[in-house]
């Protein structure tokens, strides 16, 4: 019995025969990074929700490769989880063929492609955070909150240009430059509207980098605000926080959505989720609320979590295009909390002293990751200064100019 | 068309939508800070009490009318 025939019969090794030593060694890698990100997400180092599901995908995936490619697209080798390539040719005959035979084999097919390549999955994850966020920072504070919401927008602008001059087209680089918004759901979005040929690294790159997020952020605002004093300005609490009853806040979701809407049709499917939520959040409705709260937040993001995991194969992950988008993901997301901060400081500057600018870092709009971030440095300087609400008014309007941009984009750009 | 020029316009729209949006919300709160009705005044404790006395009187016909 020669040796291949030895490895037959443990087709993970013979799969790893029949590659190449670099992908050998990528596919071992990325292995051993699922289980950092498991390790980290347990520790609380990065978002275990969405860290962990996605640590145990990227391991097994890179396990599972073995003998095996029904449609011929990856040199032999391929997964029984999904094709994420299937139907994406330019023949819409062969397309709907090759979907229906692969979804017969692949057993997360159907959630790929009926929850991933519409967005679906993004619009569950709004509305499970609308059901989340209370509008009612936002209605004491708009302007703070869209000023700051503003600036930290900054990686979302500047990465647009710097990413046409790795030679993407500007649609393409534009699906890129939203990272910089640090709104999960709105990425998927506007990857699969602009550039759904780059719809899986970018999702990749993009949720890896939100997960990071979490734990960079901190040492960017230490080093952009290193006064402790300043990090723990205590901010008054604003007595309009508290001030609105659900009706009023429900009569203000309603409004902005329709005028939201209006203006841009095209995000219209994400802003009636994240409104919906929100709608459903002050209307009292239990039943509801427990179904947003739970099972569609909570499902959504094991089951998008668990999907990019298996979405990180080494092939995808060594494909030339994605090295590029590893470098502007981070720089996207870096400038955007630079951004944040510098809005922060300006507030501070002309409030005499009274804004915290560490709020800043909560216009980038990770609901609520980046408030939870502002939160808990500012409270590590001092101990009694709360600044939570206002940084979710700035997290909840960063959310809605995230969408205004992507709104523009998917306008401008044809 | 240009990334440079994308970003450009991209910026100015949003920086318009967004104070739109800003000024919508504060005219909002105006609005219904103006319409809303005065928060109703908390009911007196002796009311509560003869609610509670309706309720457990309710109660107790079911009660006894189920022997």
């Amino acid at each position: 019995m020669n040796l291949e025939t030895f490895f037959s019969a443990f087709q993970g090794f013979e799969a790893m025969l029949h590659s190449t030593p670099q992908m050998v060694m990528a596919r071992v890698g990325l292995i051993l990074l699922g289980f950092l990100l498991i390790y980290l997400g347990k520790k609380g180092v990065l978002e275990p929700l969405l860290m962990i599901p996605m640590g145990l995908g990227m391991s097994v995936i890179n396990a599972s490769v073995m003998v095996f490619d029904p449609l011929g697209l990856h040199g032999g080798l391929g997964t029984l989880f999904l094709e994420a390539q299937a139907g994406a040719g330019p023949d819409n005959v062969k397309n709907a063929a090759d979907l229906m035979y692969i979804m017969g084999i692949d057993w997360l097919q159907p959630i790929y492609t009926f929850t991933f390549s519409n967005g679906l999955i993004a619009c569950f994850v709004f509305m499970g955070i609308g059901a989340l966020l209370d509008v009612g920072f936002v209605m004491a504070r708009p302007f703070l909150s869209i000023v700051l919401a503003l600036f930290a927008e900054l990686g979302t602008i500047f990465t647009l240009p710097i990413a046409q001059m790795f030679g993407y087209t500007a649609k393409q680089a534009a699906a890129i430059s939203v990272v910089g918004g640090a709104d999960g759901p709105m990425v998927l979005f506007t990857s699969l509207k602009l550039a759904p040929e780059l719809f899986v690294p970018i999702a990749v790159v993009a949720y890896l980098y939100l997960g990071l997020a979490y734990g960079g952020y901190p040492y960017l605002i230490k080093f952009l605000v290193p006064s402790a004093k300043i990090r723990g300005i205590a901010m008054p609490a604003d007595p309009k926080f508290g001030k609105y009853n659900s009706g009023q806040k429900m009569v203000f979701a309603v409004v902005a959505c329709v005028i939201l809407c209006l203006l841009l049709p095209v995000a219209a499917p994400l802003l009636f989720s994240l409104f919906l939520g929100i709608v459903i959040r002050e209307s009292g409705i239990k039943q509801f609320q427990d179904l947003m709260n739970g099972p569609i937040l909570y499902g959504a993001t094991m089951f998008l979590g668990m999907t990019l995991g298996i979405l990180c194969e080494a092939t995808t992950i060594l494909d030339p295009k994605v090295l590029p988008l590893l470098l502007l993901g981070m720089l996207s997301l870096l400038l955007s909390g630079i951004g944040g901060l510098i809005g922060g400081y300006i507030c501070w500057f002309f409030t005499k002293g009274k804004i915290n600018p560490v709020i800043g870092i909560a216009g980038v709009s990770c609901v609520p990751t980046t408030a939870k971030v502002a939160q808990k440095i500012v409270q590590k300087d001092n101990p009694h200064a709360i600044i939570m609400q206002y940084a979710l008014g700035a997290n909840v309007m960063g959310v809605i100019t995230t969408a205004i941009i992507a709104g523009v984009f998917c306008s401008i750009i044809k | 068309m240009d990334g440079l020029m994308i970003s450009v316009n991209t910026t100015i729209i949003t920086i318009i939508i967004s104070f739109f949006i800003a000024i919508v919300i504060k005219l909002m709160v105006v609005v219904l800070d103006l319409t809303s009705k005065p928060e109703p005044v908390a009911t007196p404790e002796p009311e509560t009490a003869a609610e509670m006395d309706d309720e457990s009187e309710i109660a107790a016909v079911i009660a006894i009318s189920k022997l």
